[in-house]
């Protein structure tokens, strides 16, 4: 059963405390008219599913990071969000039709570059995948979530903070160690 | 305690230890996170200078962490789009159980307009040569002007209906078999540029990569008696319906497809009263 959450506050509070319900719950509420617009405006049923997605990320990304200055309701905000993210998309496909590329005007060695530091991002992606829970979790409720050490302990019933403190340092020390391992790097 | 034992060692190898002695890793995570201050943070980026294998580990550790947020972000992405299906899922749900009556009006109308024009049909030899070969089962619209207008009733709802898509130009729809990606075909009242209640769609969903003479399904939708008009205005010639094997499906010339009860929520989207 969804928790329900009275007021724009409280799905903002709840979503940095880390509560996914209150995602479920945000997620459906805006989604409509912003659909509509966009299929309005030229876009598919997807393009509106894309755009809406990423907006909500937009948002999420700036509740957990406390940079969230919201003095409208999140149905405007997000509204906001994902018409400037549609109108810059339709902007730069207007542009791309009109630009041809030459492949051979690219810069060899920084595209080199950009695929070697993509490839290691994926190692160290996959070794994430590796590790498991909980360390996954914990350590994606940590970087990613921006969740204070009280908070992780609860969601994950480690006794304490300072417990899940600990166990963060355990499960980074087991990350480094593998992703070293997998670069070939010294790993003393 | 280094202090006194490492005396002859010079300040920047005095930092070292000092990292060392404390934790490393917390050292450089304090830094990437901008918790070192003030005289740490010097030190740091002293150390930092001269020391290759340091730099190399700083350089790893923005990865690492850079990487997790990464993961993170993935798995919000993958949550999203569970949260979105659930909500097509449970507007499906709702258009089935709303509108349920309506679909009967529908499928009556179309069995009675099949049968209608099955009638007309036998009364005119002047048909085409290829409606003539898709056998009994045809009916040709334009022989369906006497179909009699019969609007669905709906359920009473906390709803109200609205149009979400807004009408196309018919030459949008010319090159749809041709193109690749997925296409809706919505044929509305050009009329009153309404969608009504009682008015028909289509919609077309080819798959992403097409293979010759493959049926393209069609999702019906809802319809009234104003079908002929519909599309007239989209200037589709030689339209009609053909059942097989159960089956209805609609020619466009020498096309075939597949027409379904429609079962995309948001082609329809609904908002409160």
């Amino acid at each position: 059963m969804k928790t329900s959450y009275t007021s724009d506050k409280a799905i903002i509070e709840a979503l940095k405390n880390g509560e996914e319900q209150a995602m479920s719950v945000l997620y459906p509420q805006h989604y409509k008219p912003i659909q509509k617009w966009i299929v309005q405006n030229n876009g598919l049923e997807t393009d509106a599913e894309d755009v809406y997605q990423e907006a909500i990320m937009v948002f999420y990304k700036k509740i957990v990071s406390n940079e969230l200055d919201l003095n409208c309701k999140i149905g405007t905000y997000l509204f906001a969000v994902s018409k400037n993210i549609w109108l810059k998309q339709l902007r730069k496909q207007k542009t791309t039709k009109n630009i041809k590329i030459n492949p051979n005007n690219q810069a060899g060695d920084n595209k080199e570059e950009k695929l070697q530091n993509d490839n290691r991002i994926e190692v160290i992606l996959e070794e994430v995948e590796h590790l498991g829970n909980p360390c996954k979790t914990l350590l994606q409720s940590f970087y990613f979530k921006k969740m204070d050490m009280e908070s992780i302990a609860e969601i994950l019933n480690y006794s304490n903070g300072k417990r899940a403190k600990s166990q963060k340092y355990k499960c980074m020390q087991r990350l480094r160690k593998a992703v070293m391992k997998r670069l070939n790097l010294n790993t003393e | 305690m280094y202090a006194t034992t490492e005396k002859s060692c010079n300040e920047t190898t005095q930092f070292k230890y000092r990292m060392m002695e404390t934790n490393y890793f917390e050292w450089i995570e304090n830094y990437i996170s901008g918790a070192l201050k003030g005289e740490q943070l010097k030190a740091f980026e002293e150390q930092l200078k001269i020391d290759s294998i340091l730099a190399e580990r700083v350089a790893l550790e923005k990865e690492i962490i850079d990487a997790i947020g990464l993961s993170g972000e993935r798995a919000l992405r993958k949550q999203l789009k569970t949260y979105h299906q659930e909500m097509q899922e449970q507007d499906s749900g709702r258009i089935i159980s709303l509108k349920k009556s309506y679909y009967l009006v529908a499928a009556s109308l179309m069995l009675f307009a099949l049968i209608g024009s099955w009638f007309l049909r036998t009364d005119n030899n002047t048909q085409t040569a290829r409606i003539e070969q898709q056998k009994e089962h045809i009916l040709d619209f334009k022989n369906i002007s006497n179909l009699p207008s019969s609007k669905g009733t709906l359920q009473k709802t906390s709803y109200q209906l609205h149009d979400s898509i807004k009408p196309q130009k018919a030459s949008i729809y010319k090159d749809l078999d041709e193109k690749e990606g997925i296409y809706k075909l919505h044929i509305f009242n050009y009329d009153d540029c309404k969608v009504s209640e009682d008015s028909l769609r289509l919609f077309i969903h080819p798959p992403i990569k097409r293979v010759a003479g493959e049926i393209i399904p069609i999702n019906y939708y809802t319809y009234n008696g104003t079908l002929l008009n519909l599309f007239g205005n989209l200037n589709i010639k030689q339209l009609s319906l053909h059942i097989e094997n159960n089956q209805l499906y609609l020619l466009m010339g020498e096309k075939k497809y597949l027409i379904t009860q429609h079962n995309e929520p948001n082609a329809l989207s609904r908002i409160k009263e």
